[in-house]
Formats: structure tokens, C-alpha cells, sequence
């Protein structure tokens, strides 16, 4: 293989250098990369579907969609609006009956299971003719 | 006496050299007297000789060899351009004549040597035949009824394994264009090259039959009989000379005498044609110029390591950037999950807390604080609920004029 090599005309020796220099310094550290990051991200995968299946969800976070996001809330609490400030955040104001707060909690565990969603803000609760209002934001991942 | 024979004069150019040979044309063959060698500077001297030589023996030709690279052999004649007859319906042709002002009468092609000498060994089978020849290889697929491929490959500066390699490679490409190897090779060379020989033996791994000659003993050969001479020497497309201009008597050989030609400048090519121009009508153009093409196809192979790696690269780098992205937002995912999770549980707590004791005005809730503010009916055992779950809160109460009681707490978690 080296006989071969040494036949080779220069622009030829020259370019195969080339070649081996952007392989070990571009292209082997980008593959372990990628093989490292798979890694990481099947772990990720793997816990969430963990945390998905302890609270019955199937299947993976959908993004968030404002409509879906209302009907959805609509069968736990008695209002909801959601209004989109920008930069992917929105302001989401529910109303919930005083003895029905639970099913508020049960939502609040599941929200970022179901939807590719943060809570970017304190909760604030208020009473509101026996009816609790919760006003939060929240940014879309 | 002498004076009386017919003589063949050759000569040809190798490098910055003129090589100059007569040989005296008997029944038996030619005996061919000593070379004379001169340098490109003394061509004067040189065509002197060659003159000279003229006028010692009346009955002469004298002969030359093209060894352009731009030849090849087709299967029509071209009237625009130098061609000659190799044998039915092969000619080999070449843009022009161009010997500058060295006196030749007659000029052969390296294909028509080639032919003449391995004519009567071809048979059906495809028999591969190279000629080496000044460093150039002249290749033909012949069989004994066709020339069916040819082209030429240049070899300066190439080792003898990638002569080798090129020949590979065009044989290579002949079966792509024809399904056919050929079952035998036939070498002649006018050099002495045993290693190339042999590594071509080595790289073909097939047996070669190699002849070797010198270019003048070769053309001596060509020209010594009229028969042979009419039937493959270059002719211009403006030479009307008709093929019965050599005569062949009973009596053995004689001079042909109607091609006495003095100069073939007589002969070149009115019109120029580019090389363009010279465009085989088949798929032959693949071979066309095997030396640049080998030389253009060695310089792209080059390449495909670098794109090859560089390919790699930006895959990998494209899936890892995206993939990246993917586990960025998992982890986001899984961060606000968490988060989400100990809302809940926060809210929880003080809902649980405050139960029946208390009722709630309003609350802000975080994973940081929290704080409270309500009517309180039970004080002490909402104080406990609360300082149970964080213990370094703040709580207050204030008394309201309806006899009610308003309490606050503030805490961080």
C-alpha cells in the first residue's frame, strides 16, 4: 500500500493528505459526537416515557396548539382563555371551582407531558365568586 | 550496381533526436546499413543527408512513422483528413500530415505497422495488441476481420505500473462499451522495456507475446514491397495517387514509381481542422484520447477521498446538529416536567393546609415562594399546618371589622 502511495503524483498525495486531516479533525470528533448524543437522547426518551406512563399518557408530547390546548382544559375546569403575548409565550387564565383544585393539580403534573410546554411564571391564585381564577405564562419548547 | 537497388531511407523523431537508416531492398529481405543519429540543431544537416542520400540511390522512398497521439482507427475513410488503409474498412486516420520540411514519401501509422505484423496470427478470437512506440502505446481490439477498438495512451513520466493501469483501465472500459475481453495479448515494442512487460504481465495476468524491433527495421519492412506499402501508408485526402500507382513486377521488387513523391508538405491538409472536430461517430469517443482522459479521470479519482470525507463530515455534522437540538428540547421537557411536578405539590400543600381553617383570597405560587392571603376561622391549627410544611414562614393575622379574621403568609421554599 505505501509502494502505491509513493506512485501517486503529488496533487493526488496532497489531497489524500487533506483528506486524512479533515477525518480526524472534522469528521471522527462530529462521529462520536453523533454516537454520544444518541446516547444521551435515548435517555432522555427513556425517562420520559417513564414519567408518561406513571400518569397513563401514551405516545410523546405533541407542540402546543392554542385550540386543542382549551378543549383539553375545558373537561377538568370551568374556563379557560389563552392569549399569545409573543416570542412563543402565552398568558393562560383558568377558572376552576374551589373543590374541584385537584383536578387543577392533576392538570398542572400532566401539562408538560402532553404539551412541548414550560411554566414561565409564579401561579396566582385569586377567588372570584367562589370560583378560583389561576393565571399563569407559559413558553412553548 | 548498387547505385541500382531500391533503397529505403527512414528516419523519425525521439525526443531532440533525428534517427536516420538505409537499408538496401533485396528478394530476401533488407539489409539495413548503420544508424546516424543527429541533434534537432543539425537538422539542416540532417535533411542534407537525407538528400544526399537521394541522388546515391535513384530507386528510393523515403519513409517516415507518425507517432501522433491524435490517431485512431475507424471504420470509414475520411476524405477531409490523413488516412490510411489498414485493411477492409479500417483506416486509421489522423488530423494532418506534418513532417515540416524533412523529404518523406512515404509515412505510416504505428496501427498499420501493428497490423502487418500480427495480421496473419489473428483469427476469430479478440486479440488485444499494443505497440510500443516512442514511449506511446498504440492499443488495438483486433480480430481477423475487424479492427474494432483503438486509441493511444502517452507514458512519459509514468512509472511502468500505471502504464500497466491504463492499459487495465482501457481494456476495462472496452469490455463496459463491448462485453469482450480479449483472450490473448500481442506486444511490439521498440524499445527495450523488460519491466514493463512484465508488470503488465503481472497487472493483465494474461500471457503476452512480445516481438521487439526497431522502428526502422519496421518501416524498411513497410516499405519494402509495393504490395504491402499501398495498402497502409498515410495518404492526404487532396492525394488523388490511386492505389495502382506502385507496380509489382514478376521480376522481384522494384521502386513503386508514380508515389515518388518528394515532400509530403505537397500532401498536408488545406483546411485545419480543430480537434473538436475529430470526434469519433460512436461510442468511441470514451477512448478517444486515453492519455488525457486517463490523466483527467486520474485527477478526479483523486478527489473522491476528500469528498468522500467531506460528505462524512457534513452528515454527521448535519445529524448531530439536529439530533442536539432534539435532546436540548428533551431536557427542557424533562426540566419543566419537574418544575410542574413540584407546582403541584406546592399547591397542593397549602390547599391541604389551610382545609376547612381557612379560605383563600388569593396566592402566588412558586418553586421559590409562596404567598398566602385569606380569612381564617381556625388560627392556631392553620399556624401548625403551615409552619409544619415550611417552618420559617412568615404568618400574620389581622382581625377585620366584620369579626372575621385575615391572615397572610409568606414563605421561601
Amino acid at each position: 500500500m505505501l509502494k502505491g502511495l509513493k506512485e501517486l503524483p503529488l496533487i493526488s498525495k496532497i489531497l489524500f493528505g487533506i483528506s486524512l486531516v479533515i477525518l480526524f479533525v472534522w469528521v471522527i470528533p462530529s462521529m462520536v459526537n453523533y454516537f454520544k448524543n444518541v446516547q444521551k437522547q435515548e435517555l432522555k426518551v427513556s425517562e420520559l416515557q417513564k414519567s408518561a406512563s406513571k400518569y397513563g399518557i401514551a405516545g410523546s408530547a405533541k407542540p402546543f396548539d392554542k385550540e386543542h390546548f382549551i378543549q383539553e382544559m375545558l373537561k377538568s375546569v370551568s374556563k379557560t382563555t389563552v392569549e399569545f403575548t409573543g416570542d412563543k409565550s402565552y398568558d393562560v387564565n383558568i377558572e376552576i371551582e374551589k373543590d374541584k383544585i385537584d383536578n387543577f393539580n392533576a392538570l398542572l403534573e400532566t401539562l408538560s407531558l402532553q404539551y412541548l410546554v414550560e411554566i414561565t411564571s409564579p401561579l396566582e391564585f385569586e377567588e372570584k365568586d367562589k370560583l378560583i381564577e389561576v393565571k399563569m405564562s407559559i413558553r412553548e419548547l | 550496381m548498387g547505385n541500382q537497388h531500391y533503397v529505403t531511407i527512414t528516419h523519425y523523431k525521439e525526443r531532440e533526436f533525428y534517427f536516420l537508416n538505409h537499408a538496401i531492398q533485396t528478394h530476401d529481405g533488407f539489409i539495413a546499413k548503420e544508424m546516424e543519429q543527429f541533434h534537432e540543431s543539425e537538422k539542416e544537416k540532417f535533411i542534407e543527408r537525407i538528400r544526399e542520400l537521394q541522388s546515391q540511390y535513384p530507386q528510393s522512398q523515403v519513409v517516415s512513422i507518425s507517432l501522433a497521439l491524435n490517431q485512431k482507427v475507424f471504420d470509414e475513410v475520411d476524405n477531409n483528413r490523413a488516412s490510411a488503409k489498414i485493411f477492409t474498412n479500417n483506416y486509421v486516420i489522423q488530423d494532418k500530415i506534418d513532417i515540416g520540411n524533412i523529404p518523406t514519401t512515404l509515412y505510416f501509422s504505428p496501427f498499420a505497422i501493428l497490423y502487418e505484423e500480427y495480421k496473419n496470427r489473428l483469427d476469430d478470437k479478440l486479440t488485444l495488441l499494443i505497440g510500443l512506440f516512442d514511449r506511446k502505446l498504440y492499443i488495438m481490439f483486433a480480430t481477423n476481420d475487424k479492427i474494432h477498438e483503438s486509441w493511444t495512451i502517452g507514458t512519459r513520466g509514468l512509472t511502468e505500473k500505471q502504464v500497466a493501469d491504463r492499459v487495465y483501465k482501457s481494456m476495462k472500459m472496452y469490455y463496459k462499451i463491448s462485453y469482450k475481453f480479449a483472450d490473448h495479448i500481442e506486444m511490439l515494442v521498440t524499445d527495450d522495456s523488460p519491466k514493463l512487460l512484465k508488470v503488465l504481465r503481472e497487472e493483465l495476468s494474461l500471457s503476452i507475446l512480445l516481438r521487439q524491433n526497431t522502428i526502422h527495421n519496421l518501416l524498411h519492412h513497410m516499405s519494402g514491397e509495393p504490395k504491402r506499402t499501398i495498402s497502409s501508408y498515410i495518404k492526404s485526402s487532396l492525394s488523388k495517387i490511386g492505389d495502382d500507382s506502385f507496380n509489382q513486377t514478376s521480376e522481384g521488387v522494384t521502386a513503386p514509381q508514380s508515389i515518388a513523391i518528394e515532400n509530403l508538405d505537397d500532401l498536408k491538409l488545406n483546411s485545419v481542422h480543430s480537434e473538436n472536430e475529430f470526434v469519433p461517430n460512436q461510442k468511441k469517443s470514451i477512448l478517444g484520447n486515453s492519455s488525457i482522459t486517463g490523466n483527467m479521470l486520474q485527477n478526479v479519482l483523486s478527489f473522491l477521498p476528500l469528498l468522500f470525507v467531506l460528505g462524512m463530515g457534513a452528515f454527521f455534522s448535519m445529524k448531530n446538529d439536529t439530533i442536539e437540538k432534539e435532546t436540548l428540547r428533551m431536557e427542557s421537557q424533562s426540566r419543566a416536567q419537574t418544575n410542574n411536578t413540584l407546582l403541584a405539590m406546592t399547591t397542593d400543600d397549602i390547599f391541604s393546609a389551610m382545609g376547612k381553617n381557612a379560605e383563600l383570597k388569593k396566592a402566588t405560587i412558586s418553586n421559590s415562594r409562596v404567598e398566602v392571603k385569606g380569612v381564617v376561622w381556625g388560627i392556631e391549627p392553620l399556624r401548625n399546618s403551615l409552619n409544619d410544611i415550611y417552618s420559617d414562614g412568615e404568618f400574620v393575622i389581622k382581625p377585620l371589622e366584620n369579626f372575621m379574621t385575615e391572615f397572610s403568609f409568606k414563605s421561601k421554599i
